[in-house]
């Protein structure tokens, strides 16, 4: 849903400008799961004095966030079922983001300076668990530095969600979502731009991380960084859109990354060490979007081919490796769909699709983390007023694993759907406006090799339908910028 | 003010310049160790200097540790030169495992770490600083190693599951009603931490019985140093002989035995005590590799270079294969002598009485000489304990050290020496350059941190004045006795701890110089006190370090008085007066002479508690090495003099007669003048 239409932006222009006035310049802000914006040709005189000292500094606040809550009409609580990697997201654990921004711009046409802070807040909630605690990680903490240079050079460094277009309906960035910490250069001319990164992380596992405990030199003990492994994920993305009528674009992405880990080595808990090797990997995607042709209106889809380290994402820890303990023969082959149509002012249609085939890097063929997997989303909306719509969504996720389930043994085939219906309240029309508050209901009708992905001893496994009624909330705002 | 600043500068100036001391140069210090007279400190019970380094110090807790530190001890060596000692062995240095099965390693004998400082003790340059201050005062130091074995540093996975277990297997007893019992599997008890020693290397054991030798896993505890031995050879199973822990002194019977008192060359026993893990899972290495013997000389010759140390006392001496010491003690000899020190003493810890054993250990190239543990037993646990009727037995001791063609006890026994009378090549000469052998090097004591003090073993029943005298009597035995001998810290604050750990007080304590009383109608804990004007009334409190108490100063006499006479410090002993029965007028008496060029010392002992005795019996009086009129004095009782006389005994030339009168348990120390 990253690809959007211009028209849609004129139904919240007086929202988003009356922000804008209240606190300063316009980010050019979407949220972790706001549709993203395309660059806005807003066309700006130049200012008068007193205006132009609010343009050249400002602050920002922004938010992302959800919060449902459901019961399962068993006394116990709604969950959302769980069978491939990205399930579709009706009913999504919370989540919200803070966004803390600052913006300088030296003069009218001078570079900008933008020092972005996003403080994600996990799903804890204190009034479901009684503990005063919460989640926080640090998500975006970065400056970005905009036509520096020439016109349309951003350079930025820092710490940062560097993401392209998502899959709304299944919460999923299909091609380019990296999480890092490094720099990167995008270029926009004309209809066209170049991104480029590089960053790293060294994951806190004992793939990439390993402290040990070892005597202090007098008394006790301390931790030293015996395994440091970073990996390095390098990105590079062209984008170039097509005008093919008055108002029908067409955005085609390609794209290309690859992934790094040096060799390192680690202790085994007998005291000895262990060698791993440097790993490599790679991918390969693209894009095609058709937008532009009506408010909120877009086609996306994706195709995506990875190998060897690059099928695991940056936050993964490869595993099935092989016997050198390399991820090199690792494959992932990704088609992926998201669109939105909306009918008039009356209703809309949202769709999320992908479909995957991953193997892993170890010999056997057979095993069970060998697997196609399948998940389609489709949320119609009828728009009864401005403000109060009802939303259903059909949903299915499909995994087929090439090893068979050691409890039934046969090829299992997990299959799982949804149906929820959602009476809404959201601020204007469209399926992508917000913020929304829904009353929930969904029935899931699951099959019996779904139910055999639950551990004999989860209750889970009993309830083959299920049931979830509640409620949930969204908002985006100002919200980071990716 | 400004000259204050300017001061104050310097001063910081010089100490951002501090340097340690110089670890290059290596002394020689010791012109003869007949000389010594070595006091035995716990480094961790006997002074506290630095509280920097008390970490998990528990006074309350005995095996814990308490605090003592190398700058504790530097700072008491007034005590020391108070109490008249010259050398001061100290606790082994090395960096030890912090602790095992809830005991703390304060005694230093659990290595890890065979390179690094016991922290607890202080650094490498307070180490040095201890040696170089004892060697400006006069005192030499021993330092106190450990070849055999390190600390609880591995475990035997018996079972082959990853960790270490302490486990029971099979029911054990019968099961059944009475009449109808079935006997059940026998139940056994098996430890992975200190399993019973196999002479095939401890084995494996699964469901289906015994399955090889089990693998060795060593353990990773940082916070308690429980990690792989340093040096890196250390780390490895093949430095370790892997047969499990010495059982044959509990159970003679594995070895054939029907009870205590297997001959010590027995094979299976000194297989045991060779190869097996030292009780408490201190894990035996591999000293007849090569590789192991070079890391452990290497590792040693070390310590040598940094510490500047005068000799080592070599724990755990027979559990090591004699090869071991005929190729380490010459290369330590050949080492320290390369480094321009000499007279490097080497003496080595056989617990055992048996004269054969500590005698074969002074044979050939190894040990300059061994703990003396005979006359330990035979001398200070046996007769002194005793009624004194037989001190024809502390003759035969010295028969077996030097040989004896007949049996003082008339029993007819040839005595062999079994000491050797051979010096060794780079070993200890005297001040006159001729060569000293183990014979003449006997290193006696009477109590160590092994054994029970020499007051617990008195009867409770005794009053204090009545073990203080014994306690004496034993102390002038040991000091005018041949040999080297060692006082064990706190014998001169009449400490009176058992065995191990109440043996190793703390030296500062107060607790320990309080004594029950009853006061106010119940037993109370009130500070000792003593005479200290010798008028019969105790007049002084006994504080921690006192140097006042009636003990004390009885050393500092018998210490100043081996120093001032050679003959007592170098002379050769001949025995003049044993006893083979008692009862009679010489009951309990034990006389010797310690000959040097220019002097006769005669020592005279009464081992009876009842009577006084005399030098005397059937009308014939002892024969001693000192003309006829020569007037002897006694030199700790200066009233007391006698006058030797013609008649009496069968003198020879040069020779004459004497009756000596010794009050029970008392001695007698003669000069002539």
């Amino acid at each position: 849903m990253r690809s959007t239409s211009e028209p849609w932006r004129s139904a919240a222009t007086v929202l988003v400008w009356a922000a804008i006035w209240l606190v300063g310049l316009p980010g050019a802000a979407a949220g972790e799961e706001e549709p993203a914006e395309e660059s806005i040709e807003v066309e700006l005189s130049e200012p008068e004095p007193e205006a132009l000292e609010r343009i050249l500094e400002h602050f920002q606040f922004g938010s992302y966030g959800r919060v449902p809550i459901a019961s399962d009409l068993r006394g116990g609580t709604g969950r959302q079922v769980r069978l491939v990697a990205h399930p579709p997201r009706l009913l999504e654990a919370p989540y919200a983001e803070i966004d803390l921004a600052y913006t300088h711009r030296v003069e009218y046409a001078g570079p900008e300076f933008h020092t972005q802070l996003t403080l994600a807040l996990g799903e804890k909630l204190f009034h479901i668990s009684g503990d005063f605690a919460a989640d926080i990680a640090v998500r975006n903490l970065y400056l970005e530095v905009r036509d520096v240079l020439l016109p349309g050079l951003q350079i930025w460094a820092g710490s940062r969600m560097y993401r392209g277009d998502d899959i709304y309906l299944l919460d999923f960035w299909p091609l380019d979502e990296q999480n890092t910490v490094g720099g990167g250069a995008a270029y926009f001319f004309g209809p066209s731009n170049v991104r480029l990164h590089v960053g790293m992380n060294r994951l806190d596992d004992s793939f990439q991380t390993q402290w040990i405990s070892v005597p202090a030199d007098d008394f006790g003990a301390r931790e030293i960084l015996f395994m440091d492994r970073q990996r390095t994920v390098f990105s590079l993305r062209g984008e170039h859109n097509f005008s093919l009528a008055s108002a029908l674009k067409l955005k085609a992405v390609l794209y290309l990354e690859n992934h790094s880990l040096p060799s390192g080595t680690r202790q085994t808990e007998d005291g000895g060490t262990e060698s791993l090797p440097a790993d490599i990997g790679w991918l390969l995607g693209a894009e095609a979007s058709l937008y532009g042709y009506g408010e909120y209106k877009h086609i996306n889809v994706y195709l995506r081919f990875a190998t060897g380290l690059a099928t695991f994402d940056e936050m993964g820890i490869p595993f099935g490796l092989d016997r050198d303990k390399k991820a090199a023969g690792a494959r992932e082959l990704l088609l992926g769909l998201s669109g939105n149509h909306e009918f008039g002012q009356t209703a809309g249609l949202l769709v999320g699709a992908y479909g995957r085939y991953f193997i892993d890097a170890d010999p056997n063929v057979y095993d069970r983390d060998d697997a196609w997997e399948l998940a389609l989303a489709v949320r119609p909306a009828w728009y009864i007023s401005e403000f109060v719509h009802l939303l259903a969504e059909a949903n299915l996720q499909y995994l087929r694993p090439n090893g068979i389930s050691p409890e039934s043994g046969a090829h299992d085939a997990p299959l799982a759907f949804e149906l929820g219906i959602m009476p809404a309240v959201s601020l204007g029309r469209g399926s992508y406006a917000r913020p929304q508050l829904r009353l929930i209901y969904a029935l899931s009708v699951l099959n019996d090799a779904a139910l055999r992905t639950f551990a004999p001893e989860d209750p889970q496994r009993a309830h083959r339908v299920r049931h979830f009624l509640g409620f949930g909330v969204e908002w985006w705002f100002h919200s980071s910028r990716y | 003010m400004r000259r204050a600043l300017l001061a104050a500068a310097l001063a910081l100036g010089a100490g951002a310049c501090i340097s340690p001391p110089s670890t290059g140069e290596l002394t020689g210090q010791v012109a003869d160790w007949r000389d010594e007279i070595i006091y035995q400190v716990l480094t961790d019970r006997f002074a506290n200097g630095d509280r920097s380094n008390d970490y998990r110090v528990d006074l309350d807790d005995p095996s814990a540790y308490h605090g003592g530190d190398w700058r504790g001890l530097a700072e008491r060596f007034d005590y020391l030169e108070s109490l008249g000692v010259t050398a001061v062995w100290i606790s082994p240095v090395v960096k030890n495992v912090e602790e095992d099965a809830g005991f703390s390693s304060y005694h230093g004998y659990w290595a890890q770490d065979f390179t690094r400082c016991n922290p607890h003790f202080g650094d490498r340059v307070g180490l040095r600083e201890l040696v170089d201050e004892a060697h400006a005062r006069g005192f030499k130091v021993i330092l106190d190693i450990v070849t055999n074995h390190v600390g609880q540093a591995f475990y035997y996975d018996i079972n082959k599951n990853g960790r270490p277990d302490d486990f029971l297997i099979g029911q054990g007893g019968t099961i059944g009603p009475l009449g109808q019992e079935q006997t059940t599997s026998e139940l056994v008890r098996i430890t992975e931490w200190d399993p019973d020693f196999d002479a095939r290397g401890v084995q494996s054991w699964t469901s289906l019985g015994p399955s090889g030798e089990a693998p060795v896993r060593f353990l990773r505890e940082p916070a308690i140093n429980r990690m792989p031995p340093v040096p890196d050879l250390f780390a490895h199973d093949y430095a370790y002989n892997r047969k499990g822990r010495v059982t044959v002194w509990t159970r003679p019977e594995v070895c054939g035995c029907g009870g205590w008192g297997c001959p010590w060359d027995d094979a299976c026993r000194r297989q045991q005590e060779i190869l097996g893990d030292f009780p408490g899972g201190l894990k035996d290495l591999a000293t007849e590799r090569p590789d192991v013997r070079d890391a452990l000389f290497d590792a040693y010759a070390g310590w040598i270079d940094a510490g500047d140390f005068d000799g080592f006392r070599i724990d755990t001496l027979k559990h090591v294969e004699h090869e071991f010491w005929e190729d380490f003690c010459p290369r330590i000899r050949r080492h320290a002598a390369e480094r321009g020190k000499h007279n490097f003493f080497m003496f080595g810890e056989a617990f055992d009485g048996d004269d054969q054993l500590l005698g074969a250990y002074t044979q050939g190239e190894g040990v300059d000489s061994v703990f003396y543990f005979s006359q330990y037993y035979t001398v200070f646990r046996g007769a002194m304990l005793g009624d004194g009727s037989r001190t024809c037995e502390l003759e035969r001791l010295h028969c077996r050290r030097h040989g004896c063609e007949s049996d003082p006890c008339g029993e007819g026994q040839r005595f062999d020496a079994l000491y050797s009378g051979s010096g060794k090549v780079n070993g200890q000469v005297g001040e006159d350059g001729l060569a000293l052998s183990p014979r003449q090097l006997p290193v006696g004591f009477l109590s160590n941190h092994d054994v029970g003090r020499f007051l617990y073993f008195m009867p409770e029943a005794w009053s204090q004045s009545e073990k203080r005298a014994l306690l004496h009597l034993a102390l002038g035995y040991l000091l005018s006795s041949d040999g080297i001998p060692c006082l064990y810290y706190g014998v001169e604050q009449e400490f009176a701890g058992g065995n191990d750990p109440a043996n190793r007080e703390t030296l500062w304590d107060k607790r320990y110089y309080k004594t029950p009383v009853w006061k106010d109608g119940r037993i109370q804990m009130a500070q000792k006190t003593y005479d200290s004007d010798g008028d019969g009334a105790d007049d002084a409190l006994w504080e921690p370090y006192d140097t006042g108490n009636p003990t004390f100063q009885y050393i500092a006499k018998l210490n100043a008085l081996r120093r001032e006479h050679e003959a007592l410090r170098r002379g050769t002993l001949q025995v003049r007066w044993s006893t083979r029965t008692g009862g009679g007028e010489d009951h309990g008496i034990y006389a010797f002479e310690r000959r040097s060029a220019d002097e006769t010392i005669l020592v005279v002992l009464n081992l009876g508690a009842e009577s006084t005795s005399r030098t005397a019996s059937a009308g014939q009086s002892m024969c001693v090495g000192f003309e006829p009129r020569t007037e002897l004095t006694d030199l700790l009782d200066p009233d007391a003099r006698y006058t030797v006389t013609d008649s009496g005994c069968s003198p020879e030339p040069g020779q004459g007669c004497v009756e000596i009168e010794v009050a029970p348990r008392g001695i007698r120390i003669l000069a002539a003048g």
